[in-house]
Parts: structure tokens; sequence; C-alpha cells
């Protein structure tokens, strides 16, 4: 019984023991506030580490996520500086700019790991330096500031005590959850990630599957801008610096594969509560911000760990009842 | 030569699960000769052969190394004992050097430092080989940079490192140019003089004659005959490799039609193809027999757009079609079932309904959005047509057996509105039971009306179910025959390993 409850849980198990634990070692953790705060925390993560997911999925990885961040922040700062608009029509100007210029990224990527056949570690590494630097040049490395004050009101405000943000990255996580889970891309994506041979010789055009799961990376990375431009008010060509491996180990802790054709978003918005959480507590119980680096990773591998050994469990216990049907 | 016996295997029987695979086999190889084991796939060859390289376990017999009898458990035992086998397939590390394949586990290290390799001695060593064998190979060339011919010559060196007493070759010129072969035969002889015994594979019959000893000749799992080469000819030895009597005919007669569903014009692809052209009509089965190598799958991959082609033409019901791209194959009709079921026909990792629907997920779908009840009704209702044995469709593939996932792949290429399928080695692997299953399945497809192609390096299963068999060798297309039941198979054989192209 325990057991099963333990196997359908998974990571979640490990949420709980974090949460109680928590709850009692520090006064300030179990709060109305803090808790919105954690999600508010986590927000822009979970939204970048949905597009992770769909590229780790199809058996690819994007390192280029926190740059993408970077540049697609400063192009969306720029714009809201664009006097000769009305306010109004710079905003919507803005959102269509951090989404358009995610996607133009992310395509780029796509194109060149399905067209030129360069593996997307290397490729989405490329990336990495290349939108990090435009985001550094174009700014001459400083940060913009000033934008209208109406912006945060649409992309940071809070509705009573939850963050608008948080609700932004909930429709995000439903929406690829419904594109993974129920549509024939969704499909596609984790049977390419199973056996992209198969699938190509299906009739399926495979390149054209994996380039939007690169695009759609991009343009999470797009939308993880317009938040993040809110929080801060301000446009940064240094922000998302950690995003990348920020987005991988949620999604690896939410039990996505890297190997491909494993994984759900359900499990990479666990995975990111996981790690904000952890950051969270220790933050409130005042442990060194060092200590911290080497406490957090060793929780991702443990997580990892634990899964793994779940699931080895379960296919130890398999493999001896299917030697018992033989004898 | 003497007549020493340097391996002898007596009276050797190994079962699996639904075939016996050798049945009381009895096998000798004498001292520096070159010994031919001749027979169709699936006669036993194979089998002695890894059962006296270790890889198989023999269920009862005898094997005696230089008249001491000896238990060979694994391919250690079998290199202990001066054993070495050159498989088909190359088993080289492409990123290292030649010597450093050459000695693979063996290395050579500085003297009194055993953890440090010692390069130098290694290509010293290297070349001593090389200058033994009389062939110029640079000990430093990357194995990858090395053509198929100089690839092999290093698996041969590789069994020289050590005084090895017996080289097993399977079929070792399949994939190399005449001129190369000429090279190789001129190693074994040196092995040859050197004292050294060869066990010999090969279909090409052409060749024994200028390189081979004698040769044992077998059948289903049994011995049937040794001869001198010299004193026997190659009809005689077809006429043993097939034997006498011809199995009963399978065919069930499914109404083939004058209507051309597939027309092939003229293709060449690469090397591996070169200028075939054939037709396939609605209900009929068209066997392509030919030997492994001899271009029948590229041929159909390039049909089918897997591959590229160089030139030619694909006619689908008469009219000229393009077809780059698989996507663009199953929309003219044409479904192919790749031989490799594991590595290109299935995802193994998902469940099974999924796999069949993936051919076709419009029909199950509303716009963009799978309709999952649908998609488990359709599937099920396949799978039980088909009956894939399983308790739901929502079991993962994997867990399936060798028949069961053919008959999955057979369902999802029944999801799209194919014409005409192409079965690429479609028993393979699969036991005796799910065989007869298999091509019940191919006749009652037929009778459906559909275009079937079998491609099949298993003469049995080509005579059994096919209307029409063509046969190719060498990328090229040697004749066709109706299969009327008329005794066609030592014409077909002697084709399929290049004989005279017949004129029809």
């Amino acid at each position: 019984m325990f057991r099963k409850v333990v196997n359908q849980l998974g990571i979640g198990i490990v949420i709980i023991v974090m949460f109680v634990f928590l709850s009692f070692a520090s006064p300030y953790f179990f709060t109305l506030e803090n808790l919105m705060n954690i999600l508010l925390q986590v927000s822009i993560g979970t939204v970048i580490a949905v597009g992770m997911t769909f590229v780790i999925i199809t058996g690819g990885i994007d390192l280029s996520v926190g740059s993408m961040v970077a540049f697609s922040c400063v192009l969306i700062a720029m714009t809201l500086h664009i006097e000769a608009v009305p306010v109004p029509a710079r905003i919507a100007l803005a959102l269509l700019v951090g989404v358009a210029s995610g996607f133009a990224m992310g395509a780029i990527n796509g194109l060149v790991v399905v067209k030129g056949h360069v593996p997307a570690f290397i490729v989405t590494l490329g990336m990495m330096s290349v939108a990090r630097g435009l985001a550094l040049f174009i700014t001459n490395g400083q940060t913009i500031y000033m934008l209208p004050p109406e912006y945060q009101t649409v992309t940071a405000a809070k509705l009573g005590v939850l963050p608008i943000q948080v609700i932004y990255a909930l429709v995000v996580v439903m929406i690829a959850s419904f594109i993974l889970g129920r549509t024939k891309f969704g499909r596609y994506l984790y049977a390419i990630g199973g056996n992209k041979e198969a699938v190509r010789l299906s009739g399926i055009n495979t390149g054209l599957v994996e380039f939007f799961a690169y695009a759609i990376s991009g343009v999470t990375c797009g939308i993880g801008a317009i938040l993040l431009v809110g929080r801060l008010n301000a446009g940064q060509p240094i922000a998302g610096d950690g995003y990348d491996m920020d987005a991988i180990a949620a999604a690896i802790i939410g039990g996505t594969s890297l190997s491909g054709g494993v994984g759900k978003i359900s499990g990479t918005l666990m995975g990111a509560i996981l790690m904000g959480m952890l950051k969270n507590g220790l933050n409130l119980l005042d442990v060194s911000q060092y200590l911290q680096k080497i406490i957090i990773g060793v929780v991702i591998v443990a997580a990892v760990l634990f899964d793994q050994f779940r699931k080895g469990e379960h296919r130890r216990k398999k493999a001896a009842v299917a030697e018992a049907v033989k004898a | 030569m003497d007549n020493r016996a340097v391996v002898e295997m007596i009276d050797i029987c190994k079962a699996f699960p639904g075939v016996q695979a050798l049945d009381h086999v009895s096998f000798t190889l004498r001292r520096g000769e070159v010994h031919c084991l001749l027979g169709e796939n699936g006669a036993g060859k194979s089998t002695l052969i890894k059962i006296l390289s270790g890889a198989y376990q023999m269920d009862s017999g005898q094997i005696k190394i230089e008249g001491r009898e000896v238990n060979i458990r694994s391919a250690q035992d079998a290199r202990g004992m001066g054993i070495s086998t050159i498989y088909q397939e190359m088993n080289l590390v492409p990123g290292l050097s030649v010597a450093e394949n050459l000695f693979l586990g063996e290395e050579e290290t500085l003297k009194g430092v055993s953890w440090v390799v010692d390069r130098r001695a290694m290509n010293a060593r290297a070349n001593e080989i090389f200058a033994k064998m009389n062939v110029t190979v640079d000990p430093n060339a990357l194995v990858g940079d090395l053509n198929t011919a100089k690839q092999q010559m290093v698996e041969i060196a590789r069994s020289l490192i050590n005084q090895r007493k017996v080289i097993i070759m399977d079929e070792p010129t399949s994939s190399i140019t005449d001129k190369d072969t000429e090279e190789l035969f001129r190693i074994i002889r040196e092995l040859k003089a050197q004292g050294v015994s060869i066990i010999y594979i090969s279909h090409r019959l052409q060749e024994l004659a200028e390189i081979v000893d004698r040769v044992t000749v077998m059948r289903d799992g049994q011995y049937i005959a040794t001869f001198q080469m010299g004193e026997v000819s190659i009809d005689e030895l077809v006429r043993c490799m097939v034997g006498r009597e011809l199995e009963e005919n399978a065919r069930a007669a499914h109404g083939r039609t004058q209507e051309v569903l597939l027309e092939a014009r003229r293709i060449t692809a690469g090397r591996a193809v070169q200028d075939a052209s054939f037709q396939l009509h609605r209900g009929e089965i068209l066997g392509f027999a030919g030997l492994v190598g001899a271009g029948r799958t590229e041929l159909m991959r390039a049909v089918y757009g897997a591959d590229r082609m160089d030139s030619g033409e694909v006619l689908v019901r008469g009219e000229a079609v393009k077809i780059r791209s698989p996507k663009q194959g199953v929309k003219n009709g044409i479904a192919y079932l790749s031989e490799d079921r594991k590595g290109q026909g299935l995802v193994l990792m998902m469940e099974i309904s999924k796999n069949i629907t993936i051919t076709n997920l419009a029909r199950v779908s509303g716009g963009p959005v799978i309709n999952r009840r649908r998609e488990l009704e359709q599937s099920q209702e396949l799978a039980k047509s088909l009956s894939v044995a399983t308790t739901s469709v929502q079991k993962r593939v994997r867990d399936l057996s060798g028949g069961n996932q053919q008959k999955v792949v057979i369902a999802k290429w029944l999801m799209t509105d194919c014409d005409v399928l192409i079965f690429d080695e479609p028993t393979k692997g699969i036991d005796v039971g799910a065989r007869a299953e298999i091509y019940k399945l191919m006749n009652r497809l037929a009778a459906e009306g559909k275009g079937i192609i079998l491609v099949s390096s298993d003469m049995n299963e080509i005579l059994r179910v096919s209307d029409r068999i063509v046969v190719m060798n060498q990328g090229r297309i040697m004749g066709e025959f109706e299969n009327s039941g008329e005794d066609i198979q030592e014409e077909i054989l002697s084709l399929m390993l290049g004989g005279i192209e017949r004129v029809s």
C-alpha cells in the first residue's frame, strides 16, 4: 500500500517531506506570504523549463535558454522606450517582440540542428554565446531602466495575494500539458525521442517536428523574458544567468529522460517547485550562500537517484515475476 | 596439407524454441586446409560455427581440438584454444588506430610499468604481422579511415597476433570488391602455407574452386555430404543444398489481377541498385530472392522514399509519382515494413496502440487533437483482427514477442490506406508457428486486393508464398519467374549466386 503511494507520487514525496520539514524548521516558511513568494520565484523558471521539456523529450537539449531570455529582455525594454508609439500599443508591441524574438532564436537552433545535422549540444552552446553577446553588445552592457509603469501592471501585478505571474505560468503549463498529452504534435515528440528512424519511416516529417520543439523552447524563453522584465522593471543584458541548468534540472528531476521519449509537464512543474522551495527554505534557515550551492547540487542528484532506485525496484520485481513464469 | 584433424565436431545437436538448428552434425577440419561450409540460410552453418567459437552452447555432442576433448563455454575459451572468428560485421573500433585495434585488450606495455602502453612495440609487432601477411597497412592509421577490404586485413591480422590454429571467416567477400577478393585469397593461401586451418563460409560458389580444398554441405540443420573441391561440380553442390524433395506449396489462390499497382522503371541508387525494373499487380505476392547484399532492401527503400534514388521512375497505378521521402511514399499508398523491426519499425517504449496509430493519427484525431477513445477502439480492432497476443493495446510493444511485434508493424500500416505493402525479411527472428501466421496474413491482404512484395533471403519462404519471383544479384535484376510449382529452385539459386541472366 505504502509502496504503491510512493510509486504514484514519485518526486512528489520528496516535495511533501521537504515541505513538512521546513514548516517545522522555520516559523516563516508556512505563511501565505512566503508560499506565494515561492510560487512567484518559480514561475519564470517553470515557463522556461516547459520549453526545455519539449526539447529533451525529442532527445535533444537546449543550453541557450538563459541567453535567449537575456536578449529578449533587452529587446523588450528597448521596445518599451520607443516614445513615438502610445503606451498601450507600445506594451502590446513589446509583448510581441518578446515572443517573436524568442521564436526566431529557437527557430535558428532548430534549423541548424535539423538541416545542418549538428548536435543540439553544440548548436545551442553556440547560441548561448551569441545571444548573450548580442544582448550585451546592443546595450553596451548597460541595464535599461525607466520603463513605463503600465508594463508592470500588465506583467507583474498581484490579484489580491496571488501574483499574476503565477497565473501566467500556470496557463503556459496547462497549454503545454495539453499539447504534449493530447495532440498529434505531442505524440510525435515522444515517438521521435523513442525511435526517430521508425517515425521517419512511418511517413512523418520528423525534421519539422524537431524544429518546432526548439522554436517552442525559444518562445517560452520569450515569455519568460516578458515576465522577468516586469518583475525587475528593467531589461538586463546579464539576466537569465544559470537558467539553463535550472531548467534542465527541473525537467530531469521531474522524470524527463535525457535520452528522450519520456517526460511530463506536471513532472517538470514539480521539479521546479522542488528547487524553488529548497532555495527558499535554505534562505529562511539562514544557510550560507556557499553552502546552499553544495546542498542544491546534492539534492538534484539525490532526487534523480531516488527516482532511479524506485524504477529499479519496479524493474527487479518485474524481472523476478518473468523468471518465475519461465520456471 | 596433412590429414591430421585440428578440429573434430562429433554428433553436435542444438535446438532453439521451435527449431532443431543442428541435428547430429559432424564436421572435421584438417590442418592447413580451407574448408567451406555451404548451405542455404537456416541450414545451420552459423549455428555450427557459433558453437565452435563459443557464442552458443551445444545441447549434446563432442568437440576435439587436436585429438583432445575440450569444453568451449565462451568466446574467451575458444580464443584460448587458438580459434578466432571474423564475422561479417566487423568488430573494430573506428576511432582507434590499426595497432590499437590489433592489441585491444592485450596491449603491449612498457617494461616494468604495466599500465603504460608501449606504442612503439605495438607498431613494431603490427608491422611484423602485416609483413607476414605480405600487405601494407600503416599501424598508425585510424581504422575508420580504411576501406572495407583494408579493415578486413586488420581483422585477419588481429586473429594472428596470438598463434591461431583455426580462423573462421563468415562471408568474408560479401562486402569487398573483386580485386580485394584476390588480395584476400592470396593471404588465405599464405596462412594455409603456415599451417593455419580456415573455415570459410560463402555463398559465392564460383570463388570456391579457387581457394577451397574441401566443402561440407548442410541442409535443414543436418549434415549432407563432404566433397573434395576438385571432384564435385557446382551443379551437384546446388542440388545438395536444395535437396530433392520440394516443400509443399502453401500458396492460396488470391486472385491476382492484371492491374499494375506499382511499377519501378530503371531504378539506380548508389552502387547498390543498378537499373532495376519490376511491376507489382493488384492481388499478388511478388517475391524478391537474392543473397544478403544483392540490393533488394536498397531498391525497396529507394522506391519508398527512405533513401535517395539517382535515376529511375516510380509509377503508382500507372501514373508517374515523385517520392522523395517516406512521407510521400505513404501518401502514394506504399508501406514499407523494415527488416529491422526494433530499430526502424517500432517505438519500443511506447504502447501498442500508439505504435499502431502513428502512421495515420489524422484518422483518430479531430484537427490537431487526438481522440484517445477512438485511438484505442481502432487499434484494438486492428490488433484483434491480426490476433496480436496481448491482454491490452495499452501494453508496451517492448514486452511482446517477435511475431507479435511484427503483427503490430503490419497493423500500423493497415491504419493507412496503403495499396502496396513491402515486407522486408518479415520472419527474421520469428519462430515457426508465428511465421505461418504471418504468411496467412500476407495471403489475406493479397486476397483483399493489396499488392505485396516479399523480400526474403529464405528460399523456402519465397517459394511458399510468392506468385511471381524476381531474382537479384549485385544490384541487378537477373530474372523473373512464375511460381507455377514446377522445379525452379535450382535455376533461381544459380541466378542468385550470379549465374547467367535469364532472358524471359
